[in-house]
């Protein structure tokens, strides 16, 4: 690219890209500008498409910046009063990676906050995104078993495409959020949950998938003086119930991939396992399989339309606030 | 044509103003009638105006004092409407038996409510038994004679005749619209066609029939819209409204409704009723072949079958089938209808809705299904 | 203080009984005889006459929860995408027939249902309808249905003639493709015969409920829900006339001698409102007891049994039982009903268990709830509670509701005591 070109384009009212100019502006339509990518390429490599993937979740923001491997992934909060922190979470990685946002060629953003993000180009849903994360982890995958903060979901592979996908219905059982509440009723942390699943004798049997039953009946349990490792181990029995018969609804098929947050709790995968009947596959970090899937897709799709020698509609992005849906 | 549509819109959304104030110029009664399959035909020989009691969005109804929500909107929606007074207008109401709420909220309904005019329908689930078309027979039969009571006239057999042709005439109307939308679907929104129809359900079908003629003759001019987007056959809601921000949002993630199985919408209007033979008998063979129905046994052809066809007819990407939440009729139907759909190869997505509009897990729903689909690829 | 229940000696007989059927029905099933699954107050008696076993599916569903695996099942229906607000009884039934994955029959209360021959259908509530449907094809076998239309408060008796002779013709026909179906006459006397065990049962039972309006009552009223399984099982056959006699000489004996359920001052007599909560009954008699409170009433045991049966009509009175049933009533008929039931028994305060799932019993609860407090002017509580689905119910919940409640009928019954005082 030569310096007119950079010039011409910092004096373009895209602000943002002042730096290495990845898009070339081509026409306008309905007020969205669409760039052609044909510069971008002359100057760069493939290898140089820097992609992010962007999972905001109702508690944590999960980015995944990539070329053709992860160049560095961050974990941060989503910022439980305003939801105001994504995109500090997004300067975060960047600042980690050594790169500035000008660097990075797409962004795909997934999950619960991903509707009106100024700097993302497309939103997909999270199920398409863990379902393209794992399958790249876990070639053998049929079924996945997301447990997230607000929802789990069951998702069905076929040949790498998503078949067909269950969640569970407006209600906190079986999700994140109800193992928080249990687990802040019983003043643990969830490793410690996990670690004490281990000792129990049995599995004292919850019936109420109601979060707000479930922890007045723990309460009540405990009353009568049945031991905590026991109700904890109940309690994730409960939960993978609960969740299987999600997934039970889509037909179950090995390879299953546990992930989400909930599957950084090991008790609740052995409870998941005691149910399956075989391991369920984890992956090493089930927090970013989404932002994964997320950041996959997005080079995909730039690639793709490489390829086709085709436009790529453009938005100018900010690096701002994310405003929720609600 | 947007005016028109407007037109349509303003009678559809705004209830029952309109109806009070009409009712006062002209003098005349109307009936209300609580979906579904009330053969409006016979009210429309004896003069007076069928309505079809749509309910409300209300999630707060007064309602609640006297049943437990756990029953569906439409039922929670019109019995609160009718506790506040605000059905007081009508001259009468009709209930029919075809579901388990229904059937329990007419008593309490009328407990709550007495002295009015009200009838109960006692129709049979089973549509193949011998007794079937007597038994629904004897129940029109009965709802005519206190229909010639209430209006003080009586319905010959050749004004219900004349009823019945202008019935046939606005369905076929409707099946003209319907067309016109299937050629290019995105010349309606989906909230257009539910508000066109419902709006019908609101007046007098002469004059619907007039305003239908209307917007057909502009729809036919229209240039074609090319639309890239995901075609999907809508289906559910199955005595209710559709929630308008549902089916907006729909749109919004890049699909198009281009044909739908609602009940406002084509469940409404897709049989006709048979003009060669005697008109009462006309009437009950109608409420016998009509469109598959969860509610309804031993129907000559099966719901998913039916929708399997109308999704390949119309060349659809898929279908969203809706049920509300606590109907259960539509529920106890749900996974057979999923499974025989799937095994049909209709890819299809079936959610529930307790009338929350779009909420983010819908929309996430909605969006997984159509990036299943395909849809937005390559955008 | 801990007040006793003093148990009833039948209580000890009636698994024994109930397993007897079981055992014979899957014996017949293993010898070839045919095998029905009946869902509603179905005409058991009709099939009796063709030599047909029947099984009563909502019972069945009973079974499982006092078992206390109705919950599992019924999220074994859930799996299949069933709804968990569709009613316990019926995703209890598909979940341990077709659920996923499948129970195994060593889980299952008797060793599960024997596959059937035949469908009969005739629910109280019609979404039903269309289960019964898809299973007739599943298992491809035939299906009878029969139905039931609503007895409104309003329809007049020209109408109801009219039901009646509609149900009966329904019940006719019923019988003629029976004929066909298993190649015999049927036996008309055998009907009668089935209908007079039937009626004598009906009369036996109802005299038992009735009892409980002895003071102190002879047994609790929940204890009666348990007592109605050899009613589910042996539908017109003697031995249900002979365990509602035994039953019955036991409670007379304890009636003659003034003997009553709890061992110590029965203080509080309750009316039990709507379905039972299957799966803890002997806690919920147990907690009442510890207050000195006794249910003693209910109106659910009156939807078995119709001592009008008639042998010399059979078809016909047997129609007016399935159509009469206080669940196949109108709301006021409903108020009546239970008014009745309240005024009979001496009630001191009233229990309204919700039934989450069951739209039959809770629609119109609350007017009942309230049409009782006007003329009793009773105190009452309501519970949040299900027959089979143990997710609708929490012990915590309902344990402390009702200390609530025992509070504010022992200060108004205290109340009524210096009432009295100051009288004198
Ligand atoms: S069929 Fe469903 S939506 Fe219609 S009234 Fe009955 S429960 Fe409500
Ligand atoms: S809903 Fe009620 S009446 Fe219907 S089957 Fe269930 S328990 Fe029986």
């Amino acid at each position: 690219m030569t310096k007119e070109m950079e010039a011409e384009f910092s004096q373009n009212e895209i602000k943002t890209f002042a730096k290495p100019v990845r898009f070339v502006k081509e026409a306008s339509l309905d007020g969205a500008e669409i760039h052609s990518i044909t510069g971008y390429l002359k100057e760069k490599k493939e290898m140089d498409l820097i992609v992010a993937g962007v999972d905001i979740g109702s508690t944590m923001t999960k980015i995944v910046l990539m070329n053709t491997n992860i160049i560095t992934s961050v974990i941060g909060p989503t910022g439980a009063e305003h939801r105001q922190l994504a995109n500090k979470v997004m300067e975060q990685a960047l600042v980690q990676a050594g790169l500035s946002f000008e660097d990075v060629a797409y962004v795909l953003a997934t999950g619960y906050g991903r509707i009106n993000v100024p700097f993302a180009d497309r939103q997909v849903t999270e199920i398409t995104c863990h379902a393209r994360g794992i399958q790249s982890l876990f070639p053998t995958a049929r079924t996945i078993i997301e447990i997230g903060g607000q929802d789990s979901k069951a998702i069905k592979l076929e040949g790498g495409k998503v078949l067909n996908f269950a969640m569970n219905d407006q209600c906190a059982a079986g999700t994140g959020r109800f193992l928080e509440v249990i687990a802040d009723a019983l003043e643990l942390s969830l490793s410690e949950m996990s670690q004490i699943s281990r000792k129990a004798k049995k599995k004292e049997e919850i019936s109420n998938i109601c979060t707000v039953f479930a922890e007045q009946e723990i309460i009540s349990r405990l009353s009568e003086g049945v031991v905590v490792e026991d109700i904890v181990a109940g309690l994730f029995a409960a939960i993978s119930r609960q969740v299987f018969k999600l997934a039970e609804r889509l037909k179950i098929e090995k390879d299953v991939v546990i992930t989400g947050g909930g599957a950084k709790s090991t008790g609740l995968i052995k409870a998941f396992e005691d149910k399956l009947g075989f391991t369920p596959l984890v992956p090493e970090e089930p927090l970013l399989t989404g932002a994964m899937g997320a950041a996959i897709l997005g080079r995909e799709q730039v690639l793709k339309s490489l390829e086709k020698g085709k436009l790529i509609r453009r938005r100018e992005q900010r690096l701002e606030k994310v405003t929720f849906y609600e | 044509m947007d005016k028109l549509l407007n037109k349509f819109a303003s009678i559809a959304v705004n209830l029952y103003p309109r109806l009070i104030q009409w009712k006062k110029e002209t003098g005349k009664k109307i009936i209300g009638c609580f979906p579904m399959y009330i053969p409006e035909e016979i009210i429309h020989a004896s003069g007076m105006l069928p309505i079809t009691l749509l309910g409300s969005d209300d999630e707060l109804t007064l309602a609640d004092q006297y049943v437990h929500p756990y029953i569906c909107q439409l039922v929670r929606g019109n019995f609160g409407l009718s506790l506040k007074g605000e059905l007081d207008f009508l001259d009468g109401i009709i209930f029919s038996d075809f579901c388990l709420t229904v059937q329990m909220i007419s008593d309490i309904w009328i407990y709550h409510k007495p002295g009015g005019f009200y009838h109960q329908l006692i129709l049979p689930k089973n549509m193949s038994a011998s007794h079937t078309k007597r038994y629904i027979l004897q129940q029109f039969n009965g709802l005519k004679k206190t229909l010639e009571k209430l209006s003080g006239r009586d319905i010959s057999e050749s004004s219900l005749k004349k009823s019945i042709s202008i019935y046939n005439e606005n369905r076929k109307l409707l099946h003209r619209l319907y067309q016109v939308r299937r050629a290019n679907p995105c010349l309606f929104r989906a909230r257009d066609m539910a508000t066109v129809v419902a709006a019908g359900m609101l007046m007098f079908k002469e004059e619907h029939n007039m305003l239908l003629s209307e917007l057909l003759y502009h729809a036919s001019k229209a240039i074609p819209l090319s639309d890239g987007k995901v075609r999907l056959i809508l289906s559910g809601y199955l005595c209710d409204m559709p929630e308008l921000d549902v089916l907006d949002l729909l749109e919004e993630l890049g699909a198009v409704v281009i044909d739908d199985d609602l009940y406002v919408g084509r469940r409404y209007f897709h049989t006709l009723t048979d003009e060669s033979i005697n008109p009462m008998e006309a009437l009950v063979e109608r409420f016998v072949e009509d469109v598959p129905c969860p509610t309804k046994l031993n129907q000559k052809r099966d719901w998913a079958d039916y929708l399997s066809d109308l999704v390949k007819e119309a060349k659809a990407d898929g279908l969203v089938s809706v049920a509300l939440k606590y109907c259960e009729a539509h529920q106890y139907d749900f996974p057979v209808l999923d499974t025989s759909l799937s095994q049909g190869g209709v890819p299809n997505l079936m959610i529930e809705s307790s009338h929350r509009g779009a909420t983010g897990q819908l929309r996430t729903r909605i969006q997984a299904f159509l990036e299943t689909l395909g849809g937005r690829d390559g955008n | 203080m801990e007040t006793k229940i003093r148990p009833l000696k039948m209580t000890e007989k009636l698994m024994g009984f109930v397993g007897k059927y079981w055992q014979d029905l899957w014996e017949n099933h293993r010898a070839g005889k045919l095998v029905a699954w009946c869902s509603g107050v179905s005409p058991h008696e009709i099939l009796k006459g063709f030599g047909i076993s029947s099984v009563y599916l909502e019972g069945y569903g009973g079974f499982c929860s006092v078992a206390g695996i109705s919950t599992d099942l019924c999220n074994r229906a859930e799996a299949l995408g069933y709804s968990p607000d569709l009613c316990s009884l019926i995703r209890n039934f598909i979940g341990a027939t077709r659920g996923t994955p499948a129970p195994g029959p060593e889980m299952l209360p008797f060793g599960g249902l024997p596959k059937p021959d035949l469908l009969v259908c005739m629910p109280y509530c019609p979404g039903i309808y269309k289960i019964w449907e898809r299973y007739s094809r599943y298992l491809g076998v035939p299906l009878v249905v029969i139905e039931r239309p609503r007895l409104h408060d309003a329809l007049g008796k020209e109408e109801i003639n009219r039901i009646m002779r509609d149900t009966i013709s329904e019940l006719q026909e019923m019988i003629t493709f029976l004929e066909a179906f298993t190649g015999r006459r049927f036996d008309y006397d055998r009907l009668s015969q089935s209908i007079a065990y039937e009626q004598e049962a009906s009369k036996l039972w109802w005299d038992v409920v009735g009892m409980c309006r002895n003071i102190p009552a002879p047994m609790s009223i929940l204890d009666a829900f348990s007592h109605l399984f050899p009613f589910h099982c042996y539908r017109g056959e003697p031995e249900a006339v002979t365990y509602y006699r035994e039953l019955k000489s036991e409670l007379d004996e304890r009636v003659a001698n003034n003997i009553g359920s709890t061992i110590g001052l029965e203080k509080y007599r309750l009316y039990w409102d709507n379905l039972p909560i299957f799966f803890r009954i002997p806690e919920h008699i147990q907690k009442f007891a510890s207050y000195g409170a006794v249910p003693v009433a209910a109106t659910f045991p009156f939807y078995f049994g119709f001592p009008e049966l008639d042998p010399e009509r059979p078809l016909e009175s047997f129609a007016k039982y399935s159509l009469f049933t206080p669940a196949n009533v109108g709301l006021q008929a409903r108020i009546d009903f239970t008014t009745k039931v309240v005024g009979d028994y001496s009630i001191d305060g009233l229990v309204m268990q919700r039934s989450r799932t069951c739209l039959v019993v809770n629609m119109g609860q609350d007017d009942i709830l309230k049409e009782l407090t006007k003329k009793t002017g009773l105190p009452s509580v309501v519970i949040e509670g299900d027959v089979c689905d143990s997710r609708f119910y929490s012990d915590s919940e309902v344990n402390s509701k009702i200390d609530t409640f025992m509070e504010i009928l022992a200060r108004q019954g205290q109340r009524k005591g210096q009432g009295d005082d100051c009288g004198l």
